[in-house]
């Protein structure tokens, strides 16, 4: 009987299935299109396999080579970090769904390749203990990024992969410096003993290698003045990468960030900086949204403003503000990459990203229309759906933020929700009530690339019906999150 | 020390070509120079001078005469990937070619930079 509960079997799974590709391939390149939905289905059952046993000890660990921490490479992983695994498997899975039917390009056996790296890469930084290994997984991720980014060679990807490219190798470098520097303060690479360690460090010392492990991973998470790749590179990929990359994969540079000022760092005296930079974040996010004529550019600076969103409610340190984090984080993976999966399928029909060739398409395609509905509203947070939820919980934290300037923060909050309403609205009005184009053969998209964003659909729809539970399992994260000595007591004690 | 300001020179002259240069190619190298610094800084952390292996070959080593190990496993680390990385970007820069006969960025202006 194997272990199915061994965390590491996350990031061995897929990477099996990559080099099973790789075996594939000379034999049969359409079969390799099978293997990424069978590798996140195991994935995703392993992560609801490791569910009870996460809210039984609060922090599994596990450790190669049979060396206990801080000496070995380990992997701990939290309630965050599992409900990111949960995430980034469901989303993978989804989309790899969407792909048999969605990629007809070649080299489809390097796509598949590549797809399975890239969650490989994203589980990884979510669960791993270590912060070397937090560089090599990022750098996996991004890697096949930027392959994915400009899978399609033509002059639009290229550009916006080789931009990516540019901008990611130099923040991999920023990360690995601040790393490097925070090995030679402590001696050490493990996340928990470099937190038990950090305690001796003052704000300024800790400062330099913050601010370089930050800044790193800041332009993964596309935080406000090192995003210029991410309006470029969002669109320019497949759609079914592009729902992960907007959807898991900023989140996942966001989580790295969070582990490393709650959990390494310990570092709430730098709150009011990144206060500043995630409202900027969303500012622009959503303003720059708005005034874009490209369906998916501007669903991907709407993933900016959500980050920005997040990233607020994160910085201002309390519980309940994690919690609406985490709650946001939830609803913004599971909607965007709804939406983005969607903007594909109209896309195949309508042969154009232009949002004014959309006009009138409602009446043609029905499921995909309302279930961008459904998406746009969670998204932007109208009451029955979980957006809502988590964007009240964010005003709540925000109005318990003890500052001067509360309640211009909770203008500056209403006003973008406003702005992010404003634009899906107007997409949805051109949709349902513009006037179709004549001479235009629209029907709905084939049945393989609708039935994945409808199963997400209705987990958005029983997320909207049910919120009670997520929201209770958020607070605990939030609390577990913020008890940052439950997590490094779970790795340096021993198993 | 001259390791640490070496590191940081090469950094900053890759970051230079990367932000100031107009060549395609010479911004790749701008990226080579930067992981180049970054491993230079890496395993100059672990260095001590006369040092050797962390290998108890004979009695008179003492530990403290030994070179830190861990970083040099990083370093290798970081190569393997840079070099990962330099390929891929080599290979946009190739189709880029391909696409626009030139080299010069401000050709390559499809998207808004």
């Amino acid at each position: 009987m194997v272990n199915l509960t061994n965390p590491i079997l996350l990031i061995a799974v897929p990477l099996f299935f990559v080099f099973l590709a790789a075996v594939i391939a000379p034999f049969s390149k359409r079969a390799t299109k099978y293997l990424p939905p069978v590798a996140f289905l195991i994935n995703l059952i392993i992560t609801l396999y490791l569910i009870p046993q996460v809210a039984e000890k609060g922090v599994i660990v596990a450790t190669t080579a049979g060396i206990k921490p801080p000496f070995a490479i380990n992997i701990a992983v939290d309630g965050l970090g599992l409900s990111l695994a949960i995430i980034a498997s469901l989303l993978g899975l989804i989309a790899s769904l969407y792909n048999l039917k969605y990629i007809t390009e070649e080299p489809q056996d390097k796509f598949n390749m590549l797809f399975l790296l890239l969650g490989t890469g994203i589980t990884w930084m979510v669960i791993t203990g270590d912060m070397f290994n937090l560089f090599v997984a990022f750098e996996v991720t991004s890697i096949s990024a930027f392959g994915l980014v400009g899978f399609l060679r033509d002059k639009d990807s290229i550009e916006a992969g080789f931009k990516y490219l540019v901008m990611g190798s130099i923040g991999a470098s920023l990360l690995l410096i601040g790393v490097v520097m925070l090995y030679a303060a402590t001696g050490t690479l493990n996340m928990a003993d470099i937190a038990e360690k950090i305690a001796r460090f003052s704000f300024r010392q800790k400062l330099l290698p913050y601010s370089f492990i930050f800044t790193g991973l800041g332009i993964e998470g596309a935080l406000f003045p090192l995003n210029a790749w991410l309006p470029d590179a969002h669109p320019a990929a497949p759609s079914s990468v592009s729902s992960i990359l907007s959807g898991i994969m900023t989140t996942a540079a966001i989580y790295a960030i969070i582990r490393a000022t709650v959990t390494v760092f310990n570092y709430s005296a730098i709150t009011p900086f990144i206060l500043l930079i995630a409202l900027l974040t969303l500012v622009f996010g959503e303003t720059s949204a708005f005034f874009q004529k490209d369906i998916k550019r501007m669903l991907a600076y709407s993933t900016i403003g959500q980050t920005g969103f997040f990233f607020f409610a994160f910085s201002l340190g309390s519980v309940q503000g994690m919690q609406g984090a985490f709650m946001q984080i939830l609803n913004h993976s599971l909607s965007k990459a709804m939406l983005f999966l969607i903007a594909g399928a109209m896309i195949t029909q309508v042969h154009s990203r232009n949002i004014d060739d959309f006009s009138g398409i409602g009446k043609k395609m029905k499921i995909s229309s309302v279930f961008f509905a459904i998406g746009a509203f969670s998204l932007m947070g109208l009451p029955p759906f979980f957006g809502f939820w988590s964007k009240l919980t964010i005003i709540f934290a925000t109005l318990a933020y003890t500052n001067f300037y509360t309640i211009t923060l909770v203008v500056i909050l209403l006003f973008m929700s406003v702005i992010e309403g404003a634009y899906f609205f107007r997409v949805m009005q051109s949709m349902f009530f513009g006037k179709l184009k004549e001479g235009t053969e629209i029907k709905e998209a084939s049945p393989g690339l609708v039935v994945p964003f409808v199963i997400l659909g209705i987990v958005i729809l029983t997320l909207a019906i049910y919120p009670t539970p997520i929201i209770a399992v958020s607070k605990k994260i939030a609390v577990q999150l913020i008890h940052r000595a439950v997590y490094i007591n779970a790795v340096l004690g021993g198993l | 020390m001259i390791f640490y300001v070496g590191a940081f020179i090469l950094i900053a002259v890759g970051l230079y070509a990367i932000i100031i240069k107009k060549n395609l190619v010479k911004i790749i190298i701008g990226l080579d120079l930067i992981s180049s610094g970054t491993n230079l800084l890496i395993v100059s952390i672990g260095y001590v001078k006369g040092g050797t292996a962390p290998i108890f070959s004979h009695p008179g080593i003492l530990p403290q005469m030994m070179v830190d190990p861990v970083p040099q496993a990083l370093t290798l680390t970081a190569i393997v990937i840079g070099a990962s990385e330099l390929a891929l970007a080599a290979a946009f820069v190739a189709i880029l070619y391909k696409h626009y006969g030139t080299l010069d960025i401000r050709k390559v202006r499809g998207l808004k930079w």
